[in-house]
């Protein structure tokens, strides 16, 4: 069990830096997921932390212990930290078992198999890689981080090459060894099932940076910018305009005027999670015109896809709607938001936010258009 | 702290061999071609293509390497293709046979067919000189193919047919072909052998490397600079078409890479020509080993004595002959190929992983020992190391200039560039993060480096072991200049020859084609894989 | 400090060493001799004077200049002692560049002295001529050219051949015969060799294997080549050309040794040199495969009647001096001369 301290930490070459400036402190035996979208320099941290990339700036600490600063470079194996690479990173040539003997000789052969059992390998010992699944690779690659008995546990989109019904058990299985052996967990993913079935908490970064952090279900349930609410919960935001009245400052949207209550100054972005709003059949109040783009079923309910405004929106509907709303795709419809909907600061993207100084553009144009993150997987 | 200083070792050694075998004999040649009896004197390199007739050299050199490539596309890319991705009879066997010609030295094969038939012309020089480079081609191609993921084979031929899909295979293994059509350019432009044995009635084409022959045995008499600095400005312009052909190589190789979850190529069925299509790799095989082999053995059993006929008594006594007056020669080449490839072993993955992370540029740049003529490096090490200064340090009791050593040495950077070529290609084909990985291992790093690095590189490393070896038993140039270089095997063999002893002679270049065959075979036995790649 | 210790005790170990190699006496010879012959030579040199010899031989392949090329690069720092050339041009150009010291060896005493350097600087011996090997099945005895001028006679069209005069023996014999016809002769001759299409060949041992398998009617070789064709069996003859009473002679190249100024074992090099310009090394080169015409009328010639003794024929008259001199801008000029 160990504690993380990372702060200022940067990393890039000249004038680009792909992280930071970022400061992070994860406590001992928390279990952190990492997520963002790809490039958002998720894997980066993660490396910096293992000591695999050099940062440029910045102080990293283990524990305590000052792992890497500007002139403190600890190695990764004095780091007391074991690393799960994304696709495993397996040796070709060597047995499953000569894996754990290779990376920690004190093991010893009974230690060794006794692990292997632990992850689910018994009776794989002999087994080279390429013998292997995918889901036995990724555990033999978890046994071989946990070998060297580590304190973190790093995980760089583990289950990401793990067919999807193996994917849960893997996940449990993660979850039960961190917790036997109070292990600080941070794993990498961009897949939000994953995050809540391993990790407690929720790193969100964006462009390098933290956007959001905390609790994982708080997170999911309440999130507190727009990038976080459609990145992990696939909400749709829309940008608003401030409107004077005699009732104070009210916001227009596709869905109506809302007050402006209570919410720092500075433009706000609407944000609906696809479980808020919903489909009725008239025109009403906070009901806006839509098109419907596509119906997705996921069994007892379905995710229609709309288009209001030039912009899409997903509602989630119960029961399969497939062929339950009339006219089916492209039919017109209305779409109601809840009576109090989120007002959250528009998210900012490093890049636009560059050009705004220079073109000083309208603030409502920083929302980004909510296409629904997909769930990438490489393969 | 210590085991981590050790580790650097090699490519200490390495940056150093670079330095002292490379550079510096370079250099020192290089400073001829500038610095005359009286001081600065650049006079000779205002005679660099003075002559129309070097003019012309150079284009008939230029074409002699187009048309051997095109040779070695035909035979040693239609050989890799049929065997790799065809079903034809005995493609498992008649695959790896594909290698053959490079056992035997392109004079070897020349010597061979002259004996057969009326050899003449610039098409025959080019198909001899073709065949004899063809196999960088064949191996090239097949690890070209192997490298295709066979669904987007498939994907092709349901959407758009055989043809097509023909042709996005093609298409895809393009980079490797043309990498290895490149090594073959390479070589046939420097080949002078072949194309000055083919000196046949009639003959009024010249290449341009016979061209810098000639200016080599007019340096022993002149006394003009350019007399005597004209070989070595004269290969300046081979050596920057060299280095310009490896950097397309390069750029070329490095887009053919593999992804991780991969479906090796179908065998096509060739269908009714599956037969016919034996007639290629046939064709091939006769040309580069059967014919010149056949020949030498006729040679051993006394085919050019006419007043007896040949016998087995005569290959009887060729080999014995062979045998006792090159014995001790056939000993020690051995032995100084397999010290070369040992040099090449321990300095090359180093140098290949520092140059990794460097620019195309650079790493043509390591071409340049194959580049340049290879008696021009030799006598580079007689300029920097028979200097008086050094005899003081030789008499205290190892004088490195007579030594073996100094033949290792040339040798080993005369093939540098194979080998860390080899070695650079293999680098790149290793997931960084398998290396990563091993990083997290509570071992020193010499345990991480034997146990994971090395048999990462392995194949690649002993593919390199054995063209280095190869290559090493054939070189005759570099062995000519060096004192030691006295006892090697091709120059008694070239000796023989010459003064009319075809007999021992044919017995001599068997002896050699199965001493370059032993490493490989002997890979295939131990390992009982097949040699799948050479480079 | 304490680092140093390991290398000085490892210079000590390697002094030592050199000091004990010493004692065993040596010499560094440079021989373009086929080796199969000089080795034998070495040997017996090496039985009987408990001499060691480090002998280097040439290859076909560097057309005899390999060593010159050695010996020229090597100047700064010899490491020959004896050059044993199989032609003469060479050494007389080495004599030039005043790398050679003088030796005038007691047991040349019998060789004439056309054959030795009057300083000593090198000593000819065994020599091989230049001469034509006709092919006996395609031409009868009465038509047996007779001279160098026959290359040029319209009968042979196309029939005769040269080695390419660029290099070897023959740079040496088309060099003296451009100083000695001056520049109107030579140029009939070598204006005849184009337009009568004389086959112009790699070497001479390649001539003369296109006359031994019959591909062409005659050409001109050194004897060593004739007498390889004619000991496997090849329906050959050889003819010493310009014989007759107007003819220019038949031009003969000897063998020669010198030591090189400056190498490591120069009193070893006398010995050596002694040994190599005996009558007996003569004899034996002279009953060898190569056949060398020994250059001491006292000495026996090559068993083959062909190969004339030294006296029995017209030499051809040359200056080695002049020829070495002229050497290097006539091989360039013969190369665009006989190529295109």
């Amino acid at each position: 069990m160990a504690s993380i301290e990372v702060r200022e930490l940067e990393f890039g070459r000249g004038a680009d830096f792909t992280l930071g400036p970022l400061s992070l402190d994860l406590a001992s035996g928390s279990r952190t997921a990492l997520v963002g979208p790809s490039g958002c320099g998720k894997t980066t941290l993660l490396r910096c932390l293992a000591g695999l990339e050099t940062p440029r700036a910045g102080t990293i600490a283990i524990d305590g212990r000052i792992v890497y600063a500007p002139d403190i470079i600890v190695p990764p194996d004095a780091r007391r930290l074991g690393f799960v690479f994304q696709a495993g990173a397996l040796w070709p040539h060597k047995s499953a078992l000569a894996h754990l003997r290779f990376v920690a000789p004190k093991l010893g052969r009974k230690g060794a198999r006794a692990l292997l059992a632990k992850v689910g390998l018994e009776g794989y010992e002999k087994r080279h890689p390429s013998e292997l699944s995918g889901g036995e690779r990724q555990r033999l690659a978890l046994a071989r981080a946990l070998a060297t008995l580590p304190d973190i546990l790093v995980l760089d989109e583990p289950l990401a090459s793990v067919d999807v019904h193996l994917r849960d058990e893997l996940a449990l299985l993660v979850r039960k060894l961190t917790e036997e052996r109070a292990l600080t967990l941070i794993v990498v993913t961009h897949d939000r099932d994953e995050a809540l079935a391993m990790a407690d908490d929720i790193v969100v970064l964006r462009e390098g940076q933290v956007v959001e952090s905390g609790p994982a279900r708080e997170i999911l349930r309440a999130p507190r910018t727009s990038f976080a609410a459609s990145f992990l919960c696939r909400a749709s935001v829309w940008p608003t305009e401030e409107l004077a009245s005699e009732r104070g400052p009210l916001l227009r949207t596709p869905f109506g005027n809302f007050e402006r209550n209570g919410a720092a100054p500075g433009p706000l972005a609407m944000v609906v999670l696809p479980g808020e709003a919903r489909v009725v059949d008239a025109a009403g109040e906070r009901t806006s015109a839509a098109r419907v783009l596509r119906v997705l079923p996921r069994g007892d309910r379905s995710l229609v896809t709309v288009e209001v405004e030039g912009r899409t929106m997903e509602v989630e509907v119960s029961g399969d709607v497939t062929g339950g709303i009339p006219g089916g795709v492209a039919r017109e419809l209305w779409i109601e938001v809840p009576a109090e909907p989120r007002f959250l600061v528009p998210d900012r993207a490093r890049s636009s936010q560059r050009e705004r100084t220079k073109v000083t553009k309208e603030p409502k144009e920083a929302a980004q258009p909510t296409t629904q993150p997909k769930q990438e997987l490489d393969s | 702290m210590l085991a981590r200083a050790i580790t650097k070792v090699p490519l200490v050694l390495g940056i150093a061999f670079v330095a002292l075998f490379v550079a510096l004999p370079l250099f020192a040649m290089f400073a001829e071609t500038v610095v005359g009896e009286e001081g600065f004197d650049v006079s000779a390199w205002s005679h660099l293509f003075e002559l129309q007739r070097d003019r012309d050299d150079f284009v008939t050199s230029l074409q002699l390497g187009a048309a051997a490539v095109l040779v070695a596309l035909v035979f040693g890319g239609g050989h890799a293709w049929l065997c790799e991705t065809g079903d034809l009879p005995f493609a498992r066997v008649l695959g790896p046979l594909g290698v053959l010609p490079l056992a035997l030295p392109p004079i070897i094969i020349a010597m061979g067919w002259s004996d057969f038939a009326v050899t003449k012309g610039f098409w025959f020089c080019a198909l001899l000189v073709g065949v004899a480079f063809a196999p960088f081609v064949a191996v090239l191609t097949a690890r070209g193919l192997r490298s295709i993921d066979g669904r987007s084979y498939e994907a092709a031929l349901l959407a758009r047919g055989r043809l097509r899909a023909e042709a996005l295979v093609l298409r895809s293994a393009l980079p490797e072909i043309l990498a290895g059509a490149l090594f073959v350019f390479v070589f046939a432009i420097g080949e002078y052998g072949v194309p000055e044995f083919l000196t046949v009635k009639g003959k009024t084409w010249h290449t341009y490397s016979e061209a810098i022959f000639a200016r080599w045995t007019r340096r022993a008499t002149g006394s003009l600079q350019k007399d005597l600095v004209g070989p070595i400005v004269a290969s300046m312009p081979l050596l920057g078409l060299v280095l310009i052909a490896m950097f397309v190589a390069l750029r070329l190789r490095a887009r053919a890479t593999i992804a991780g979850d991969f479906v090796g190529l179908p065998r096509r069925s060739l269908g009714a020509l599956r037969h016919i299509a034996l007639v290629l790799p046939a064709a091939y095989l006769t040309i580069g080993v059967v014919v010149p082999c056949t020949v030498m053995f006729r040679w051993a059993m006394g085919s050019t004595i006419v007043k007896d006929p040949m016998s087995l008594e005569t290959l009887r006594s060729s080999f014995l002959e062979a045998f006792s007056q090159a014995g001790s020669d056939l000993r020690y080449t051995f032995t100084i190929a397999v010290l070369a490839t040992a040099v090449l072993a321990v300095i090359g993955a180093p140098l290949a992983r520092a140059l990794s992370r460097r620019g195309f540029g650079v790493q043509a740049l390591i071409a340049v020992p194959i580049a340049i003529p290879a008696v021009l490096l030799a006598v580079g090490f007689v300029k920097v190391y028979n200097r008086p200064e050094l005899g003081a340090v030789y008499d205290l009791g190892f004088d490195f200039y007579d030594s073996a050593g100094i033949v290792v040495v040339a040798y080993a950077a005369r093939f540098l560039p194979f080998a860390v070529l080899t070695l650079l290609h293999a680098q790149r084909r290793v997931d960084a993060e398998l290396e990563e990985a091993a990083l997290f291992a509570r071992r020193g790093p010499l345990a991480r480096f034997f146990h994971v690095r090395l048999p990462l590189i392995l194949p690649a490393l002993w593919s390199m072991a054995c063209l280095v070896f190869v290559l090493s038993l054939r070189e005759l140039d570099t062995a000519v200049v060096l004192p030691a270089g006295n006892g090697t095997i091709v120059r008694r063999l070239s000796n023989v020859i010459h003064f009319g002893g075809e007999s021992m002679g044919g017995a001599l270049a068997l002896l050699l084609f199965g001493a370059a065959c032993l490493l490989p075979i002997a890979t295939m036995l131990i390992t009982g894989k097949r040699m799948r790649s050479l480079s | 400090m304490i680092r140093l210790r390991p290398l000085l005790a490892a210079a000590i170990f390697l002094a030592a060493m050199g000091c004990s190699s010493e004692e065993t006496k040596s010499v560094s010879l440079y021989c373009a001799l086929d080796q199969e012959h000089s080795e034998r030579l070495v040997q017996l040199f090496e039985k009987e004077q408990g001499v060691t010899v480090k002998p280097r031989f040439d290859t076909e392949g560097q057309k005899t200049v390999g060593l010159v090329n050695a010996i020229l690069d090597e100047k700064d720092r010899p490491r020959c002692d004896v050059f044993w050339n199989n032609e003469l041009a060479h050494t007389v150009r080495l004599a030039q560049k005043d790398m050679l010291a003088p030796y005038v060896s007691p047991a040349a005493a019998a060789v004439p002295d056309r054959y030795k350097d009057k300083n000593g600087l090198w000593t000819g011996f065994a020599a091989r001529a230049r001469v034509l090997i006709v092919n006996t099945d395609l031409v009868a005895e009465a038509d047996f050219p007779k001279s160098i001028w026959d290359l040029i006679d319209p009968k042979w069209k196309g029939k005769c051949a040269i080695a390419k005069p660029v290099t070897g023996t023959t740079l040496t014999h088309f060099t003296a015969l451009a100083l000695m016809l001056g520049v109107e002769g030579f140029a009939k001759l070598t204006d005849g060799i184009k337009s009568n299409e004389v086959v112009i060949l790699k070497s001479n041992g390649a001539t003369m294997r296109e006359v031994a398998s019959g591909k062409l009617h005659w050409a001109l070789t050194d004897t060593d080549d004739f007498h390889v064709a004619l000991q496997k069996g090849h329906k050959v003859a050889c003819v010493f050309p310009d014989q007759d009473e107007t003819g220019m002679g038949t031009m003969l190249i000897p063998n020669s040794v010198s030591i090189i100024r400056g190498g490591p074992h120069p009193e070893e090099a006398k010995k050596l040199v002694d040994f190599i310009v005996s009558e007996r090394v003569e004899a034996m080169l002279a009953a060898a495969k190569s056949a060398q015409i020994p250059l001491r009328p006292a000495v026996k010639g090559p068993a083959e009647a062909q190969i004339k003794a030294i006296g029995a024929f017209k030499e051809l008259p040359w200056d080695p001096a002049q020829t070495a001199l002229a050497l290097a801008s006539m091989s360039e000029r013969f190369e665009t001369l006989f190529e295109r």
